[in-house]
């Protein structure tokens, strides 16, 4: 019998536990072995295959041996991690440092920096080249005209390194700025605190405290947003290509899609094999580094996550808010705004609504709307539902559990779409039963599935992690088995998590173009292939009209997803704090004097902070 | 339009089987509408509602004009090509579930799915030939695309254009051509190929050539469809390997763009349609490719920039007829999908 203060479990109940934690382990392995280990399988030893995937064909290590052997490999390779780490680096040290200002901070507009964070992470990644191609390029465009007022002899440069690397940054801000959100928010002023009476410098408390407790999630961060950026096509295409600068996603592409003539699948298998190792190594090294350490920064007492202010540092800090967002959503938008009402994008001076006319009358763009909405919201919902309980099985689990979670779902991150579709076919279709699933938009959504989890365990990942168990622990000794014990305390703290993995899950699948084009029928063809199918054909200016007609629509069912919680939340509230008041003072006295002392302090806390913007009256009912 | 007519055909008392007059004129004649009409009803009694193209995706104008010419039949164009299409193509085999019902790609693609087993013949309604009906009638060019130079008349006139591939290496071109990036493969990539590779006839211009031309500081651009609007915009002056379809989008939407060929070797590729094996729509499928090749089908493709390639066919505004063009020499079928490999990969590996 194991005794706690105030509990004690019997030997039955300890056994119960360890066989219901074998089997969460047993069920997670399995189910990350379907998912993601499978088609990862499958796309190395694709390397090794002569013919068609799916199909009998001999093995060879010629084309392995060749791809590895050629210096084309290696020069993209040294692109690819240069564009991905520098742009990474910056964006993720933007993203960080904006997350902390606008909830650290008392800067002016820090309320708007989370909305607009979110509203840019809704431009596709098509879309925010384009415009950017506007800005840069032609004799009409701004950059052009910016030249000449400057007198300048020769045109500002519109591709190149820096040009690649701070648009590629400006892209990844948004989703950056979003997963340092959580953790900087719990980042508790006390410790600071403690660190500045006890003498130390803003900086040192930053580099001996600040710091150290956000690496785990800074370097997890970067760990994704890198594997991300090598996967990168478009945008190193229209700024790198130009000035001959090419990436791993660009080669694989070619490999692919038959430009030498006959499909190249052993090529694209061995060059997306080297980004797997890449990533591997990447994410082993988090691992080592940092994965193995448990922080917990959300604890039971004093916890008080208060901005302050400081001075006029925030006003510098406000016109860097409003110079990222700019460069991130602003100026692209604009432009494609402007170029959604010419008839021939960028160049008519005279406006017209004649795209949208078109768009309205286009059966095929509006069901491309509502298979977009569909797919999104069940794709997003249905990856986070499966990233909390693997996110937690990990981080119970810890060991190796955690790293091999960690790294089979990392892994189809870096790999270009076309790739994951490709191995995702080949490993599926000989399962009997799934196979019966392909054209149909279960099919699609298994993809999505794979390639939104590590964007999912990304955003509840790092709640879970915070959460101290000692939280739990205090369920448990009050009674709780283990999966109320996670519902009514890990479950509630990673609520905003939960959501917020959903939203950006659904947001990613609504901008993936490659997988529906090789998972998708005609009937299921997303907004993304349908304005990808416009602007192949010249259309430009009616695919920047659908694009902006899908962000609205995506706007609009956001706002009023987030007006329904928060309407939920009041009602919950109110039956509460009705209840509350109808319990006799007697019952709530007796009720009080049976738990100990620090429990309740715990209850305290988990409500408060679970809540996030729980209403006042929730904390002064207990 | 075909059920009406055939109503108002039985209501006169003609027996209910003679074309009308706007029939007769689109297919060609009353043999031709009667066997497109069978194709029709056909499909229409089977429960085939649609033709799901695989292919880049095609004119607006194009899919209006055979919705209207054969109502209750969608055309569905899903833009897949290349190694995408082939792989769609082998899940939908090995599934079961087929979706697609007619490949449409340039004819090195067609003729990769033809020797994989991929198509079926072509139930001509038409004359076609041998020249355009190939693989043992499985694939069926109703089209011709052209590839020239395309300038923004704002900066250039018609007299200071190059004439020749000679020409472009001239100094006064250096970072002025834009061009689809040969990275990516396509038609850039293609083009640079025949240009290494020894056809019977053709002029061998050699990798130091190539070297030479991207020595002039191209404008590489990411997709075809954007080389156009780059002109148009004022990005660079001229732009070599642009479709004549691409450049029509452009030109009707008043950019100030006009096209050119040169005096030597243009780029042409042929729009090859083959129906798939066990396409679940079959002779819906069957209706489109042979309606491609229909008077009013040749007279659609030739608005939308397409050279149609049947005799009498109208030809395409502002471009002179295929016969006059000099083009440059490609390689038969049986060797094209091996003999330009290599020289496409050395290609992209030099634009890399």
């Amino acid at each position: 019998v194991i005794t706690h203060p105030g509990v004690t479990w019997s030997r039955g109940r300890q056994r119960r536990s360890k066989g219901i934690r074998a089997a969460a382990a047993t069920l997670a392995i399995l189910l990350l072995a379907f998912l993601f280990l499978a088609p990862i399988v499958v796309l190395i030893l694709t390397s090794f295959r002569e013919g068609t995937p799916g199909n009998p064909g001999g093995w060879s290590l010629d084309r392995f041996l060749e791809v590895l052997s050629s210096p084309q490999t290696w020069l993209v390779t040294l692109n690819s991690v240069i564009l991905a780490f520098s742009a990474t680096f910056l964006a993720v040290t933007v993203g960080a440092l904006l997350a902390w200002v606008g909830q650290k901070t008392t800067t002016p507009l820090r309320r708007f920096f989370t909305p607009a964070m979110v509203v840019l992470m809704l431009i596709p990644n098509l879309f925010y080249g384009l415009g950017w191609v506007l800005i840069m390029r032609g004799s009409k465009s701004p950059f052009a005209m910016i030249g000449q007022w400057l007198g300048l002899s020769e045109p500002i440069p519109s591709s190149g390194w820096v040009v690649l690397i701070v648009l590629v940054a400006g892209f990844v801000v948004p989703p950056a700025y979003l997963f340092m959100l959580g953790p900087i928010g719990k980042l508790d002023a006390a410790m600071d605190d403690a660190a500045r009476v006890s003498g130390a410098s803003r900086w040192s408390v930053a580099r001996t405290i600040t710091f150290p407790l956000l690496r785990p999630s800074l370097f997890g961060v970067f760990v994704l947003m890198a594997s991300y950026a090598f996967s990168a096509f478009e945008l190193p295409l229209l700024f790198g290509s130009p000035a001959g600068i090419n990436v791993f996603s660009t080669a694989v592409f070619n490999a692919s899609s038959g430009a030498t003539g006959t499909p190249d699948y052993a090529g694209a298998a061995t060059l997306s094999t080297i980004l797997v190792v890449f990533v591997t190594v990447l994410v082993l090294v988090r691992w080592l580094t940092v994965g193995r350490k448990q922080v917990a920064t959300i604890t039971g007492k004093g916890y008080r996550p208060e901005p302050r202010d400081y001075g006029r540092m925030q006003w510098v800090f406000c016109a860097f808010f409003i110079l990222v967002i700019l460069i991130s959503g602003v100026f692209p938008i604009l432009q494609m705004v402007l170029g959604s009402f010419q008839s021939l994008f960028g160049v008519s001076a005279a406006l017209t609504t004649e795209n949208y006319a078109k768009l309205f009358a286009d059966r095929e763009s509006w069901a491309a709307i509502r298979t977009t909405l569909t797919v999104a919201s069940i794709g997003g919902l249905l990856t986070v539902v499966i990233a909390v309980p693997l996110a937690y099985a990990a981080k119970k689990l810890g060991g190796w559990v955690r790293a091999f979670a960690g790294l089979v779902t990392w892994a189809p991150a870096s790999i270009p779409g076309v790739v994951v579709g490709l191995a995702l076919i080949t490993a599926y279709l000989p399962v009997p039963g799934l196979r019966n699933l392909f054209g149909t938009i279960w099919f699609l959504l298994i993809g999505f599935v794979v390639v939104v989890m590590p964007i999912a365990t990304r955003a509840v990942e790092g709640s879970i992690a915070q959460v101290s168990t000692e939280l739990e622990d205090s369920a448990r000794v009050s009674g709780a088995g283990p999966i109320r014990a996670f519902l009514s305390v890990t479950g509630r703290l990673v609520l905003p998590s939960f959501f917020a993995g959903w939203f950006l899950g659904g947001i990613v699948i609504s901008g993936n173009l490659s997988l529906p084009s090789l998972l998708s029928t005609p009937a299921l063809q997303t907004v993304a292939v349908r304005a990808y199918n416009l602007y192949s054909q010249g259309e430009i200016a009616r695919a920047a009209a659908l694009f902006i007609v899908m962000m609205l629509v995506l706007l609009t069912t956001a706002l009023a997803v987030y007006l329904a919680y928060r309407a939920v939340r009041a009602v919950v509230w109110l039956v509460r704090r009705r209840k509350t008041r109808q319990t006799s003072p007697e019952a709530l006295k007796a009720h009080k004097e049976g738990m100990t002392g620090e429990f309740k302090e715990e209850m305290y806390v988990s409500s408060s902070v679970g809540s996030g913007a729980a209403p006042r009256g929730v904390r002064g009912g207990l | 339009v075909l059920l009406l007519a055939g109503c108002a055909a039985d209501s006169d008392g003609s027996g209910g089987e003679a074309p009308a007059g706007d029939e007769v004129e689109a297919f060609g004649d009353a043999a031709a509408a009667a066997a497109m009409d069978e194709l029709y009803q056909g499909a229409l009694e089977a429960g085939q509602s649609q033709v799901v193209v695989y292919g880049p995706p095609a004119h607006e104008d194009l899919i209006a004009a055979f919705e209207a010419r054969f109502p209750g039949i969608d055309l569905v164009y899903e833009h897949l090509q290349g190694a995408d299409r082939d792989t769609r193509l082998e899940a939908e085999a090995t599934s079961g579930n087929h979706v697609a019902d007619v490949a449409y790609d340039g004819s090195t693609g067609i003729i990769r799915l033809s020797d994989n087993g991929k198509c079926v013949p072509l139930d001509s309604v038409y004359d076609i030939g041998d020249t355009f009906l190939r693989q043992d009638g499985e694939m069926a060019v109703s089209s011709i695309t052209l590839f020239g130079l395309v300038y923004n008349t704002d900066m250039l006139t018609e007299a200071e254009l190059p004439t020749s591939w000679e020409d472009l290496l001239e100094p006064e071109w250096k970072g002025k051509i834009s061009l689809v990036t040969p990275a990516a493969g396509g038609v850039s990539a293609f083009t640079f190929a025949q240009m290494l590779v020894p056809e019977s006839a053709n002029k061998q211009w050699g990798m130091d050539y190539l070297e030479a031309l991207k020595a002039q500081d191209l404008n590489l651009v990411a997709k075809d469809a954007l080389v156009t609007p780059a002109i148009a915009t004022g990005e660079t002056p001229l732009a070599i390997n642009v479709a004549y379809t691409y450049f029509k989008e452009v030109k009707t939407q008043g950019g100030p763009v006009a096209f050119a060929l040169l005096d030597e070797a243009n780029e042409y590729t042929e729009g090859a349609s083959c129906v798939l094996k066990d396409a679940p729509d079959e002779l819906a499928a069957q209706l489109f490719v042979n309606w491609r090749f229909s008077p009013e089908g040749q007279k659609v493709l030739s608005e939308t920039g397409s050279i149609p390639v049947m005799p009498g066919a109208p030809s395409v505004e502002g471009v002179p007829p295929i016969g006059d063009i000099p083009i440059m020499e490609i390689l038969p079928d049986d060797q094209r999908v091996q003999g330009y490999a290599e020289s496409v990969q050395k290609v992209i590996q030099l634009f890399t």
